[in-house]
């Protein structure tokens, strides 16, 4: 029972908390509600997804809403729009994703060849994407025209929207990608003792790099889906993507410290943190407060994960 | 018979250090040769330089009679030779079939994909070998150590399949963590594999050398100082030839004249660290040298941290002149007048990229201060000067970086900065001379002979025999976590080395 | 070339302050006037009070994400308590900041949480704390109030809050010279663990780093909020990333254990001339993102000491 609750406490986690909110709140187990929390976990999924494989190889990537914010913007300039003449149409898509994984190997080759820690180098191109954002935004707001796009956001299949069953195939994707890859086997296996491969012959450093790649593009793609969401391109559209993601990949049970978790666990951290907004929210909680409460979360569940490693003689910076 | 394998005058420096000296060793095939000697005898960087580790300064490698040049591990291993880690190696989130592999990819993926099927079979090849009756596809980290010893030796034994001829398996201290069945299992399966390899064994155990070597193979000091058959071993021998030059020149040990207290400074009442020291009890006095001894991890390092309050969990019950010591950080100890000086130097000691003055200061610099948090750095620099020439510290300048001194200085360094206070009243020493040319050691053991003479307690795991033989007043030995010998009277009844070397191993 | 980038690494950002001086002078030489140069220091003087105080953690290897936060939330609560306490608003205000500071930093040793997840978990926390009171919405000060006017104001030509700077910034420099917590600041960073086993409590040296940051930030936000005489829940969030700038610019490596306050100033002084220097070469003023973004990369690379980094991650 006590393994149980150590190996699947995120997933119990959220049980509970769905049922608690079912039962304390009539409007949160309705069909539309519950089509709402995926439509709201989607793209928070997507990226999760991307930073996953680089927690796992107990590396962190800052760069998230810099990344999401330039996709969207050299999405809303590329395609059909109100502002620019150009119109590449659905090209701008793999051009989209292009720059997102260009901007991920740059960190992930910076960090690795001049020796830097992740930290800093995705902070330095948090900036970077954050400022070509504003530069490339032209001089009034662009409206997205290209409907191809935007259908993505406004169909609805089954009361959900394209953007929901894209992340479903993306999460389908990357586990695979997770299990049955050497790429995803030896991220864990980084994060867990890197000297070793590295002694083993394994290349350490593409398997880093094409994680940041792998990252960038999914942060690109939520870039993308939130252009098709809110329709125009916007140098703030990625902002408050990146600490719910971080949240829920360590909610998950995705450590910061590496060699733990994986996809699934931080779909579960995504589904945890956006169910806790919407019950919250239910229930009649202060909205304002929502980023309070992540906050929080996150304190308490790096913590909490991590409270079994504690010891005297540790560096913790 | 035909030699397998052989080193010839292989020596090896590290910094002032000699680690080999000039050493040669020959293995036949199939036989399982038995490696022991004490802490820093060179055994571990022999296996080192004969798994590709470490590249030896002088000397030849000959594998089958020819030349090799084994520069790194995977040189090593298409020579034939693997090594069975002690630390282990293997991927705990890893399956077994994934670890199997690790080093030898080719084959096991297609596209970037797994083949399971074709890597299950391979596996399952590799633990039949072994007879290890697990699914290839279990997670590491659900196996028992005994499990992953066997799995360690299946990883090494798979390289038959890549190299043509004899092979020889390298075990450092494989049986360290093990229970007494998974060492017999072990040991089927050396006995096992000795037809169509040849194995060299580690131990601390005596009794384990003995059971399963056919030739026991004795370093002291760097040094090969005797090879034994089996037919032909006395254990007594084998002890004496450990002890080798580091027989204690009687002269060395000058009559204490210290008055040794008569109520005790410390008292330590059925400590017990869970999984590493099990119901010790001890006494020290003020004026008073207690030696501590054993292999590693025979639990001496972890009184001390214990005492010092950096152990995570302990049980039993600790005194400090007389009233009950409950401490939970280096802070509360120092604060009590107990200091410590670490084994590891350079993680633990000596505050890197900083100069001498502020490694020596840091402790006690505040009680020389102007009161309120103010430092005095210069009446703090007359006193780290006059610290610099009693202990004949080589440095350019008290401001000198740390880092650049030798490691004898750096060591002088670190215990000044437990000197430099006024209120230390127990000092422990973790390995002092660790690493030390002769010279600085004798410089050491003079100071710490000295301060116990001014009525300091001291408690000293030593690195050697000679140094506690030296040093200390009574004789603690350690072996895997229990006391395994007291003497309590060394001036009076000095113990032999001999009987030292039999309760540690 | 060993010497040479030694040389650099240590005075590297007095040098690289005096080129950018020289470029943005000789492309506009009105900068010089010494009421331009006020107005700058006035305009900035919240920056580089947070500058100042960031540099404490960083010392010690740490970082403390969350300042630009606690500027905007101790800018709304001294608004909000200005028309009860007046004056006493802000030693009120930059006390409780600080406990809170000493809180987060004592948090990281007890739960051993890293210091970057702890302070980004109290951004949020802070950032959502200030919206709920002001309700989104911008919060007056009431006007008149002394020590406000006192630090929008000038004395002896100069911009008060910019004093302000250089008095804090003296007090901590000589703090890490001359007493025994600045000794043990610079140890921890070297070595915390050496230094834990020298019988340092580290606790308190983190506490007492994450405190003076956030004492400086909830200065910082009440500066801002004394020039514009409004505050609201973000006022100060765009302040973060040109404060890390600004320290690691100057010198103060990110690994710990080498600079200090001096050089983060000056360091600060840098961030703000690229910011001009931007402005006044025509670019749009969005790439100021972009040159900072690189700038940190670049300091950050010259600064660090790597041999010191086992496995980078």
């Amino acid at each position: 029972m006590s393994k149980l609750i150590k190996s699947q406490g995120p997933l119990l986690a959220l049980i509970g908390l769905v049922i608690l909110f079912s039962v304390f709140t009539d409007s949160f187990a309705s069909p539309s509600n519950l089509a709402a929390v995926l439509e709201a976990a989607a793209i928070p999924a997507i990226v999760a997804i991307g930073l996953t494989f680089i927690l796992m190889q107990a590396s962190i990537d800052l760069s998230v809403e810099g990344v999401a914010s330039l996709a969207n913007i050299v999405l809303s300039i590329t395609v059909a729009n109100s502002v620019t003449s150009t119109d590449i149409g659905l090209w701008a898509v793999p051009l989209v994703l292009c720059v997102g994984l260009v901007v991920g190997a740059t960190s992930g080759a910076v960090s690795i060849y001049v020796r830097m820690p992740s930290l800093i180098v995705t902070l330095g191109m948090w900036l970077t994407t954050v400022g070509l954002a504003a530069l490339l935004y032209p001089d009034r707001l662009p409206q997205i025209l290209e409907t191809r796009i935007t259908s993505l956001a406004i169909d609805k299949q089954w009361g959900l929207s394209w953007i929901v069953y894209l992340t479903f195939l993306l999460i389908i994707a990357a586990t695979l990608v997770e299990k049955h890859t050497r790429f995803g086997r030896m991220s864990r296996a980084i994060g867990e003792n890197e000297p070793v491969l590295r002694m083993s012959g394994i290349k350490v450093n593409h398997h880093k790099i094409a994680a940041f790649a792998l990252a960038g593009g999914c942060y690109a793609l939520a870039g993308i889906l939130l252009g098709a969401r809110i329709g125009v391109g916007n140098t703030q559209s990625g902002v408050g993507l990146l600490f719910p993601s971080i949240a829920a990949c360590v909610l998950g049970g995705t450590l910061l410290s590496g060699g733990r978790g994986g996809i699934r666990q931080s779909m579960i951290g995504v589904l945890i943190l956006v169910s806790l907004r919407n019950g919250l929210i239910q229930i009649g909680a202060d909205p304002l407060l929502q980023s309070a409460l992540e906050g929080a979360v996150i304190i308490v569940a790096v913590a909490g994960s991590t409270w079994h490693l504690r010891r005297k003689i540790r560096v913790i910076k | 018979m035909t030699t397998a394998f052989s080193l010839e005058g292989i020596s090896k420096r590290f910094g002032e250090v000699t680690a080999l000296d000039n050493v040669s060793l020959e293995l036949n095939e199939g036989e399982v040769l038995g490696l022991i000697g004490q802490n820093g005898s060179g055994k571990s960087t022999i296996m080192k330089v004969m798994a590709g580790l470490h590249r030896p300064d002088t000397g030849i490698i000959r594998v089958g009679g020819k030349v090799v040049q084994l520069r790194s591990p995977l040189e090593a291993a298409q020579a034939g030779i693997g090594l069975v880690h002690q630390e282990q190696s293997l991927i705990t989130s890893l399956t077994v079939a994934e670890n199997l592999f690790l080093d030898k990819p080719a084959g096991s993926t297609s596209l970037g994909f797994y083949r399971w099927a074709n890597l299950r079979d391979r596996a399952k090849h590799q633990l039949d070998k072994v007879e290890l009756d697990i699914d290839p596809f279990t997670p590491v980290s659900e196996l028992s150590f005994g499990q992953r010893q066997i799995v360690e030796l299946a990883k090494v034994l798979s390289l038959e399949e890549l190299v043509h001829g004899h092979m020889v398996i390298l075990f450092d201290e494989p049986t360290a963590v093990l229970n007494p069945p998974e060492i017999q299992a072990l040991f089927g399966q050396i006995r096992r594999i000795k037809h169509r390899s040849s194995v060299v064994f580690v131990s601390h155990r005596m009794d384990e050398i003995l059971e399963i070597s056919d030739r026991v193979y004795v370093m002291s000091d760097g040094r090969n100082v005797a090879t034994r058959d089996k037919e032909h071993v006395n254990v007594d021998e084998l002890y004496e030839l450990m002890v080798g030059k580091q027989r204690v020149n009687r002269t060395d040990r000058k009559p204490r004249e210290a008055h040794i207290g008569a109520e005790p400074a410390l008292t330590l009442k059925n400590v017990t660290v869970p999984g590493e020291i099990d119901d010790i009890s001890l006494t020290l006095a003020p004026g008073e040298i207690l030696g501590l001894i054993g292999v590693q991890g025979s639990g001496a390092e972890t009184i001390l941290r214990t005492i010092f309050g950096i152990a995570d969990e302990w049980q039993g019950k600790i005194e400090y002149f007389g009233a009950p010591l409950t401490i939970d950080s280096p802070a509360e100890a120092v604060a009590k007048g107990i200091g410590y000086l670490p084994a590891e130097r350079k993680t633990e000691g000596m505050i890197r990229n900083t100069s001498v003055s502020e490694n020596v200061a840091i402790t006690y610099g505040w009680q020389h201060g102007r009161g309120a948090g103010l430092i005095s750095r210069g009446k703090e620099r007359g006193m780290i000067e006059g610290w610099v020439r009693k202990l004949a510290i080589k440095t350019p300048s008290i401001g000198h970086r740390i880092d650049n001194l030798s490691g004898g200085n750096q060591q002088k360094v670190v215990l000044s900065k437990w000197l430099f206070g006024k209120t230390l009243k127990v000092l422990m020493l973790d390995h002092p001379t660790r690493g030390l040319d002769p010279g600085a050691r004798g410089d050491l053991f003079a100071v710490i002979r000295e301060l116990a003479d001014q009525g300091l307690a001291i408690l000293l795991v030593g690195d050697t025999l000679d140094e506690v033989l030296t040093l200390s007043d009574e004789i603690i030995v350690m072996k895997d976590g229990r006391v395994s010998a007291r003497i309590t009277d060394v001036q009076a009844a000095p113990p032999s080395e001999e009987e030292l070397v039999k309760a540690m191993v | 070339m060993e010497n040479a980038l030694r040389l650099l690494r240590r005075n590297g950002a007095v040098v690289v302050l005096i080129l950018i001086l020289v470029a943005v002078s000789t492309a506009a030489p009105g900068i010089l006037r010494w009421r331009a140069i006020n107005g700058l220091l006035q305009d900035n003087a919240p920056l580089l009070i947070l500058i100042v105080g960031a540099t404490l953690p960083i010392l010690l290897g740490c970082l403390d994400l969350s300042i630009a936060a606690m500027a905007s939330l101790a800018a709304v609560v001294a608004a909000m308590l200005s028309p009860v306490l007046g004056s006493a608003s802000v030693p009120v205000v930059v006390a409780g900041a600080a406990a809170i500071g000493g809180l987060q930093g004592y948090l990281i040793g007890r739960l051993q949480v890293p210091s970057f997840v702890i302070s980004l978990g109290a951004l949020g926390i802070f950032k959502g704390i200030a919206m709920y009171l002001t309700a989104a919405n911008m919060v007056g000060i009431t006007p008149g109030i002394w020590i406000y006017d006192l630090l929008g104001s000038r004395s002896f030509g100069m911009s008060n809050s910019f004093l302000l700077v250089l008095i804090t910034a003296g007090l901590f420099a000589a703090m890490l010279r001359f007493t025994n917590l600045g000794r043990n600041i610079y140890a921890f960073g070297a070595n915390e663990i050496a230094v834990y086993i020298s019988g340092v409590r580290r606790d308190l040296v983190r506490s007492f780093a994450f405190a003076a940051s956030a004492g400086c930030a909830a200065l910082g936000g009440i500066m801002m909020i004394s020039q514009t005489m409004f505050a609201s829940a973000t006022v100060a969030n765009s302040l973060l990333l040109p404060a890390l700038v600004g320290v690691v610019v100057g010198g103060t490596a990110i690994s710990g254990g080498v600079g200090g306050v001096l050089s983060s100033l000056i360091g600060g002084l840098i961030a703000i001339l690229i910011r001009v220097g931007v402005t006044i070469s025509g670019l749009p003023p969005e790439s100021q993102d972009v040159a900072f973004g690189i700038t940190i990369l670049i300091a950050v690379a010259l600064t660090t000491d790597r041999a010191k980094i086992g496995v980078v991650k």
